[in-house]
């Protein structure tokens, strides 16, 4: 209750940047999400991404007075540039795997790609299991009982996995999966960070560079290393 | 005191009441008599040389509004304009100016005067080093002069000899030290004992004793105040030139450089003045639209009326209708543009705009945006001051305006038929309100100019990624022809196959940029003319394109003449031979026979890494030109991940390409 009025006073939010990759076969879109979230613009003719596509955009969590930048890596989805993949999911926080609402294959291939996210990323990678033109309502063949059936086989996992559907095409639900997103990341812990390195001074920098932001070790680590610097402080 | 100087000064001249009349200072001057004590305070001082220098001095009574004024001599300007004008009539000539010697006369009594004052602008050296560096800054900073040797320290009341030293006197040696067997250089650390042979010289100033090579410098000077007291620099022309130490070699130097940096440094002024000059422009842009917006209300309301009269009222009232009306639309085009604005007939003789006078045939007319009076300059003979401009010619580059209601439900109309409805407008206030619409259809035009390039910069791109390709493969495929493993598994082959591709892909760029911007006229390739703006770096992008093509085709026919001759002569030798060497297939120093032992990666490993390494090397492509892009738009926080991935990039193609090995390209 008091959250919205501690944000309304603070001057400023500070900024806090995270990787974000998106990875799903060709054509399920993934480029348009990323265009309708950047610059919410559809184009019905967008080309096949070559290579992996960086842009960057943020979103507001006032209720943290934090604003996420996040640092888009758009990667292709064609079979040639699959061996480019593993680079942009190394150091991400947060993936969204997209499939096509239309196609049950996409879907499955979304798994395989959540499956290899376990295996490759980062410990405490957000993952998003993201059903893109749901404005194809009426050639649906992915329903929602699958998703959440699979959700639920997924229980147990260490990771974060949220699911949502959308249409980059309307844009319906774009903005919405950015926002869960967002505050399904560590935000806390870049708090505590800052926090951390106010108190701490110099070693922040290089201590959290913030790219692989772990889960507890690194938050017992982090207060370990403040110990060691107080009593090493005059 | 004397550090306040500069800025008393500048606050006065500001305030532009220095500038008084250089004649009456002048008669100051020729009455006060040098013995006459007339105290001078640093300001009066300041102002009286101001004007001495420069009896040109204008505008003695203007007070400027901004703080314009000539960064040479300091005259207060009223406007730019008038600056610049300033600066070609009084200062083209500086150099000249300042290296012609002044009346000397003048000069030297003012400035004896001046420092002869009750506030003691002593130099003597009495009075310690210090002092007379402080009181050389002190002068200078009185003078406006750049030059140093315009400042000269005066001789204080004791020496006599007023400027009336003759080079024929000679210094005061009274001071000079005595040699003694055994007397060392003065110089600290340079421990020569004094001899004929080393030399034995009296400093003229100190009077201490030097070697020949600490000596070695000459100054002016003239005598101090009292017999007994050293010799003091002099600049000036009565100075003898004597011989010095080091030490006041380098004294005098630093005196000089007291003297000589008077640099001011004006960026932050201008920069200040051009800001406001901006603002105010764009403030005037505003209040011109909203006075238009206004006017076109009023006008199209009366042409209304005026029809309705018209289809009322018999034709008499046509004119009696006018007559009786205009002083009311006039009136309220007054209150459009203010009264203040509004310029007073009585008191305006010459245009505003050419300044040109006003007689029976030049008319005024007033501006209906800005109220200035001006000329109407119908045959563009002037600077085109005013005209009557049919508003639809406004309205129509100026759509976007938020009319009022009248214009609005007129708009169409007045935009689809001939206008009657005119203004008087003056070219400035048209310039105002055209600002915008003019710098749209400029970048519109920069648009276009480069939009037609598109396709060149498209093919450029295309001709660069084949170049670069073709260069590794060339140079890949004259290794492997020197290494003479023509016999290689089918490598060469294959590196000459994709070679060939490559070239005839970048002959096919090359072509295309020819049939799209070159034409044939009389059997000779031209630029078409729609492109001749651009031409040189058409000409540049097409001419380096076929260079590089004879270039390369010229050595791959070469090599590949010569290859095929090789595998011809080695198949024949490998029949014979049919050798079994035990050997690596992976030495490169021994030309390998067909069908060696397994090799180290199957064919199928061997492409998939290769694709892997063109994916690689595509991305890295596309990553350094987003690097370029986002420097370029400055978005430099962006600049941190792109980096690290182009790093992690090379780092994987390095690898692939040890991985690969002699299967690279
Ligand atoms: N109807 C509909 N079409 C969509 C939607 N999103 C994308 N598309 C279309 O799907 C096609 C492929 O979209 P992309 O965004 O290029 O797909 P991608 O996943 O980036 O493909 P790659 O870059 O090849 O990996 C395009 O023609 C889009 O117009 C959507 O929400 N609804
Ligand atoms: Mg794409
Ligand atoms: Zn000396
Ligand atoms: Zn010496
Ligand atoms: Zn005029
Ligand atoms: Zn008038
Ligand atoms: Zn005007």
């Amino acid at each position: 209750m008091a959250s919205p009025q501690k944000s309304m006073n603070s001057q400023t939010s500070r900024l806090a940047l995270f990787k974000l990759v998106l990875l799903g076969e060709s054509a399920v879109g993934k480029s348009s999400i990323v265009h309708r979230f950047v610059k919410n613009t559809f184009d019905d003719m967008r080309e096949s991404t070559i290579g992996a596509a960086f842009l960057t955009q943020t979103v507001d969590v006032p209720e943290k007075e934090i604003t996420v930048k996040f640092e888009i890596w758009d990667t292709a989805g064609q079979e040639r540039y699959k061996s480019l993949v593993p680079m942009y999911y190394r150091g991400a926080n947060a993936a969204l795997c997209v499939y096509d609402i239309t196609n049950e294959q996409l879907f499955e291939r979304a798994k395989d790609w959540i499956n290899e996210l376990k295996k490759q990323a980062p410990e405490g990678i957000v993952i998003c299991l993201v059903g893109n033109k749901l404005d194809l309502e009426q050639d649906r063949k992915v329903t929602q009982d699958q998703v959440t059936e699979y959700l639920e086989s997924l229980d147990g996992s260490e990771n974060i996995v949220l699911s949502a559907e959308c249409s980059a095409k309307s844009g319906d639900g774009v903005l919405d999966i950015f926002n869960r997103i967002a505050r399904a990341l560590p935000l806390d812990q870049r708090i505590q960070e800052w926090a951390g390195g106010a108190a701490g001074t110099r070693s922040r920098s290089s201590t959290y560079s913030g790219r692989r932001t772990g889960g507890v070790d690194l938050g017992r680590g982090d207060r370990q290393l403040r110990l060691l610097l107080l009593s090493s402080c005059c | 005191m004397s550090t306040n100087s500069p800025e008393l000064r500048r606050n006065k001249r500001v305030l532009g009441s220095p500038f008084k009349s250089p004649v009456k200072n002048l008669a100051n001057i020729d009455a006060a008599s040098p013995s006459n004590d007339v105290p001078h305070n640093n300001s009066n001082v300041t102002s009286i040389r101001n004007d001495i220098d420069h009896p040109s001095v204008k505008n003695k009574e203007i007070k400027p509004i901004l703080e314009i004024f000539c960064p040479i001599c300091k005259e207060s300007m009223i406007s730019l304009n008038q600056l610049n004008q300033h600066i070609d009539d009084e200062h083209q000539k500086t150099d000249e100016q300042n290296l012609s010697p002044e009346p000397p006369v003048v000069r030297r009594e003012l400035q004896i005067d001046l420092l002869n004052g009750d506030k003691g602008f002593s130099l003597s050296i009495d009075e310690g080093r210090k002092n007379g560096n402080e009181n050389i800054r002190a002068g200078l900073k009185l003078s406006r002069d750049a030059n140093p040797l315009k400042v000269s320290p005066s001789p204080s009341p004791g020496a006599g000899a007023r400027g009336s030293l003759r080079s024929n006197e000679r210094l005061s040696r009274n001071h000079w030290q005595t040699p003694a067997s055994g007397s060392k250089c003065s110089i600290e650390g340079c421990n020569k004992t004094l001899s004929v042979k080393q030399g034995i010289v009296n400093c003229r100033r100190c009077g201490k004793l030097f070697c020949n090579v600490h000596t070695n410098f000459k100054v002016r000077l003239r005598n101090g105040p009292d017999s007994n007291s050293i010799p003091i620099f002099e600049s000036l022309k009565y100075g003898i030139w004597s011989r010095v130490c080091r030490n006041c070699y380098n004294d005098k130097l630093d005196s000089i450089k007291i003297v000589e940096p008077k640099v001011e440094d004006l960026t932050g002024t201008f920069k200040r003045i051009r800001m406001k000059k901006n603002e105010d422009k764009e403030l005037m842009r505003n209040k011109i639209k909203k006075r238009f917006i206004k006017l076109v209300e009023l006008l199209v309301d009366e042409d209304v009326k005026k029809k309705q009269r018209k289809s009322q009222i018999s034709k008499w009232n046509l004119f009696g209708g006018s007559d009786t009306n205009e002083p009311t639309v006039l009136e309220q085009a007054i209150e459009i543009v203010g009264h203040d604005n509004w310029m007073e007939d009585s008191k305006t003789h010459n245009c505003t705009i050419c300044y040109i006078h006003f007689n029976m045939i030049t008319r005024k007319h007033h501006c209906r945006l800005c109220g200035s009076i001006v000329c109407d300059d119908l045959f563009g003979e002037r600077k085109l001051c005013s005209i009557m401009v049919p508003i639809n010619q406004l309205l129509d580059k100026l759509k976007n305006l938020n009319y009022g209601a009248n214009a609005r439900s007129q708009f169409l109309f007045l935009l689809l038929n001939e206008c009657s409805i005119r203004f008087r407008c003056c070219i400035n206030c048209k310039n105002h309100l055209l600002y915008e619409w003019k710098q749209s259809q400029q970048a519109k035009l920069d648009l276009n100019s480069t939009d037609k390039l598109v396709p060149l910069f498209e093919t450029n791109k295309l001709l660069i990624i084949l170049k670069d390709q073709i260069v590794r493969y060339m140079n890949r495929f004259e290794y492997l022809f020197q290494k003479n493993e023509a016999t290689n598994g089918d490598e060469i082959e294959q590196v000459r196959e994709k070679l060939l591709v490559y070239l005839k892909d970048y002959e096919g760029c090359s072509n295309q940029i020819k049939q799209s911007f070159y034409g044939r006229v009389n059997n000779a390739l031209k630029l078409r003319p729609e492109f001749v703006d651009n031409e040189r770096l058409i000409n540049n992008v097409y001419r380096g394109s076929v260079f590089f093509l004879q270039d390369n085709l010229v050595k791959f026919k070469l090599l590949s003449d010569k290859l095929s001759e090789l595998t011809q002569m080695e198949l024949e030798d490998s029949k014979n031979h049919f050798a079994q060497i035990e050997g690596v297939q992976i030495s490169k120093n021994s030309p390998t026979p067909i069908g060696t032992p397994e090799p180290r990666l199957t064919k199928k490993q061997i492409r998939e890494l290769r694709e892997q390494l063109m994916v690689m090397n595509e991305q890295r492509f596309l990553v350094e030109n987003l690097i370029d892009d986002t420097i370029k738009q400055r978005k430099f926080d962006e600049l941190g991940s792109l980096k690290e991935n182009k790093t992690e990039l090379i780092k994987r193609i390095n690898e692939l390409e040890k991985e690969l090995g002699e299967f690279g390209f």
